[in-house]
């Protein structure tokens, strides 16, 4: 009897290995047919090196300068189960897409496609577009088919719409076809805007109303986008953004680029998207705000071996994101020619690498917060197949409760817990206090994860962690509280203005009480410089705090208008913005807490450059409006 | 083909022809959207016919009119004008000196169709084109002048206090990287 049990208990224990090891589908609940049928990625041939699907099982997990062995989407679950975004129609807003791609073309729609600059259907970019690939790239991530070939989308089984997008100025009437109102746009679901507005100054907020429409799309319940937050943490091609000092070393302290300089990711229904590496810490590249919602995995910025797997992530170092290419090896991100040393084998044409995993270079690896935009597409189009009665908000709401806390110690790091010198170029100082209180002449400018008086943890580097799509799609498969779609502008109130900016220290600017309860989704404060005096807004910080105390950075000093852009005949003058000119930024950190109380904006300025002639005492005049979550 | 077909088609194609020497020139010419003006470039584009958009208004002002208005709020001046009769567009420069293009679009959302279609029947005569998107209920009114289409804005916002009406200028492209 005894026997009996202990062969059964270890028929048993070999059984749960051998399922953990080597059979890829569920043996349960499967809801999908056909040669895939919940089965995970496992059936393509380089699914070993996406290692955002499945991390532990990575090529890359036995390299562990590059990747931890267990930051991933948390996604095989969802695939097992048979979820895998059929019913749901993605659209890619990008440099447009090879549609008859090898690995693509089993889940494009060709009645959801087009070419801004055509005019025509087909939204192939043209061999003179030297980053045609891009969309190409985003949209083998987003669903690149299951079908023993190549590499496997998030969601693989999603339909994919595309258009030749970027790189115009577009009419309003096109920008308005592009979001659901054309005939090729108006049945998407899900929106991916791996692209983004890289400003020389401060530019005039205004809403985006094609973006505030999309809420009237899928029959009312509103369509989603994702947006990259932007690459440019520690820019060199278009900012000059000064590093911190800390003896003899200089350290990027805090992001160049504040992803809210683009006034689309100010818009509510857009969901702004950071990246982190395989390491599970930010990407690098990646710029920080605090208009941050979600992580997703873009990897690092430079990829070396024969596959990603060489370096170290402290250097840069590290896989990428693998996805579809350009076909052939004449153009595209994998091509001949390539150069050696910055470039990972796979990549290079003709190398013993590309030619034995890569032969016709239909496939390659891309970084960025354009590559972490469609992995959490990917992830929304896997909620929206499990639960097509989810909203746009809906959809928000289950990506921030079910996000994972990454990196949680990141702030106490690299001096980020110092206070920086704002009387001198910039420095780090030996303080470390988070006091902010008027006439301070050092103080801290990034304060890491918070935990909000919502006890909801916030970070501008992560928003609120990293997508974990397994969590996500529970999430949506019993969501019943469904929140109203309807988007609403609250009204701008004015701030009371009670002092000027002095630049080299703290002043608290202005006041606001509100009367109103309920639970913040996100702050906005708009602002312009009052009288004849111009203000730099490249030296001020402007942070924000809530009757409850939650202090968030919606900008600091020192940033990406600070000094001289890269660009030639540059006339930019630190930032300044007259009264002419209404420049806005937004929060998420208070997200959940009741509104109701006194606010206090405070300027947080650092020195300008002299060369900026900046006028001293410059006073603002400043408004804010609060969104309700609903 | 006929002599008159033929004859109809050297006159349009030498109009394409003159069409692209003009824009040719044009683009040659004139800053790039997203580009700043220098000090003086800008002093230059003040002298201009200008459009003034606050918070609820939208003013057209006369050449050189902007600079006595102090009145908080967005100004922008024309620096030229190009397309053609059904795709015209205005190059313009804000206060900051960056400049912009508008394709002379009035866009009103928040607002269905069929409402819209009514606020905007005074309006039609002069637009060149009219675009309903019922399924997001926003509506593109395109006119031939830049002027043209601050003045219809300005009515419309007023005659539709419950829609966004707006001017739409774009400053700046999207770009992937």
């Amino acid at each position: 009897m005894k026997k009996t049990i202990l062969l059964s208990l270890l028929v048993i224990a070999v059984g749960i290995q051998l399922v953990s090891c080597g059979d890829n589908t569920s043996t349960s609940s499967c809801s999908e047919s056909g040669p895939y049928a919940c089965q995970t990625g496992a059936t393509e041939p380089l699914y070993t090196y996406q290692w955002a699907l499945n991390a532990a099982q990575s090529f890359f997990a036995g390299f562990p300068l590059v990747a931890d062995g267990f930051t991933d989407l948390n996604v095989e679950a969802v695939h097992k189960q048979g979820i895998k975004g059929q019913g749901i129609n993605v659209m890619v807003l990008d440099s447009g897409i090879e549609i008859n791609h090898i690995d693509l073309k089993a889940n494009i729609n060709p009645a959801m496609t087009w070419n801004f600059e055509t005019g025509t259907s087909d939204p192939m970019p043209p061999s003179s577009d030297t980053d045609g690939a891009h969309g190409t790239n985003v949209a083998g991530m987003i669903a690149a088919a299951q079908n023993g070939i190549g590499v496997m989308g998030v969601a693989p089984r999603a339909t994919l719409g595309g258009a030749r997008y970027v790189g115009y100025a577009l009419t309003a009437n096109q920008e308005v076809e592009a979001y659901g109102g054309a005939g090729w746009s108006k049945d998407t679901d899900v929106f991916n805007a791996s692209f983004g507005s890289a400003p020389l100054l401060p530019l005039y907020f205004r809403i985006t109303p094609w973006l505030e429409s999309l809420p009237n799309l899928r029959g009312g319940k509103g369509a989603v986008v994702v947006k990259s937050a932007g690459n440019a943490y520690e820019d060199r091609d278009i900012y000059a953004c000064p590093q911190f000092q800390y003896g003899n070393s200089f350290y990027p302290l805090v992001s160049c680029a504040n992803p809210s300089s683009d006034p689309e990711r100010l818009s509510l229904p857009v969901i702004v998207t950071a990246a982190a590496n395989a390491m599970g810490y930010k990407s690098s590249y990646s710029s920080a705000g605090s208009v941050m919602w979600i992580t997703g995995l873009g990897g690092e910025d430079v990829s070396i071996g024969n596959y990603g797997e060489a370096g170290s992530a402290t250097n840069k170092q590290g896989p990428q994101i693998y996805s579809t290419d350009l076909m052939g090896c004449e153009r595209g991100y994998s091509e001949n020619g390539l150069p050696v040393l910055r470039t990972a084998q796979f990549l290079i044409g003709g190398s013993p690498i590309n030619k034995e995993k890569n032969p016709n270079c239909d496939f390659d690896q891309m970084n960025g917060t354009s590559s972490s935009a469609p992995t959490v597409t990917g992830v929304v189009a896997l909620m929206l197949s499990a639960n097509p009665n989810l909203g746009w908000r809906d959809v928000r709401d289950i990506l921030r409760k079910t996000a994972r806390l990454i990196d949680v110690d990141y702030g106490n790091q690299g001096y980020r817990n110092h206070q920086v010198n704002l009387t001198l170029n910039p420095t780090i100082s030996n303080q470390t206090s988070k006091e902010l209180v008027d006439g301070q002449t050092s103080v801290r400018i990034d304060y890491g994860w918070q935990k909000n008086r919502a006890g909801i943890y916030y970070s501008n580097w992560y928003g609120f962690g990293l997508a974990d799509a397994r969590a996500a799609v529970e999430m949506a498969r019993s969501y019943a509280s469904y929140k109203p779609s309807a988007f609403v502008q609250p009204e701008w109130k004015s701030v009371k203005i009670i002092s000027a900016v002095e630049y080299g220290e703290v002043k608290e600017l202005g006041q606001f009480r509100t009367s109103t309860e309920g639970a913040i989704d996100m702050v906005q404060l708009q602002m312009q410089a009052a009288g004849s005096a111009e203000v730099c807004m490249g030296s001020v910080g402007i942070f924000l705090k809530s009757p409850q105390g939650t202090v968030s950075i919606l900008s600091t000093p020192y940033n990406m208008f600070y000094d001289k852009t890269v660009v030639p005949n540059d006339k930019r003058d630190g930032g300044k913005i007259s009264s002419q000119t209404v420049y806005a930024l937004g929060s998420y950190a208070f997200y959940g807490e009741n509104p109701k109380g006194d606010w206090t904006v405070y300027a947080v300025s650092g020195t300008p450059l002299a060369a900026s002639n900046c006028a001293p005492s410059p006073q603002l005049v400043m408004d804010y409006r609060i969104y309700n979550a609903e | 083909m006929n002599f008159s077909e033929h004859h109809y088609l050297r006159s349009l194609l030498g109009f394409l022809f003159g069409c692209m020497l003009l824009t040719s020139s044009f683009a040659q010419n004139t800053p790039k959207v997203g580009s700043l003006l220098t000090e003086s470039e800008m002093a230059a584009a003040k002298a201009k016919p200008g459009i003034q958009e606050s918070k609820k208004i939208i003013s057209v002002l006369s050449a050189g009119g902007a600079t006595v208005n102090q009145e908080l709020g967005k100004t922008i001046w024309v620096l030229s004008t190009g397309g053609s009769t059904t795709d015209p567009y205005t190059m313009v420069v804000n206060e900051q000196r960056a400049v912009g293009k508008s394709s002379n679009e009035v866009l009103i959302t928040d607002s269905p169709t069929a409402q819209t279609k009514v606020k905007i029947a005074a309006y039609l005569p002069k637009a060149i084109s009219v675009n309903y998107f019922d399924n997001m209920n926003a509506t593109v009114l395109r006119f031939a002048t830049l002027e043209e289409a601050a003045k219809a804005c300005a009515a419309l916002k007023t005659a539709m206090p419950d829609a966004q009406v707006s001017l739409p200028v774009t400053y700046s492209s999207p770009r992937t990287k």
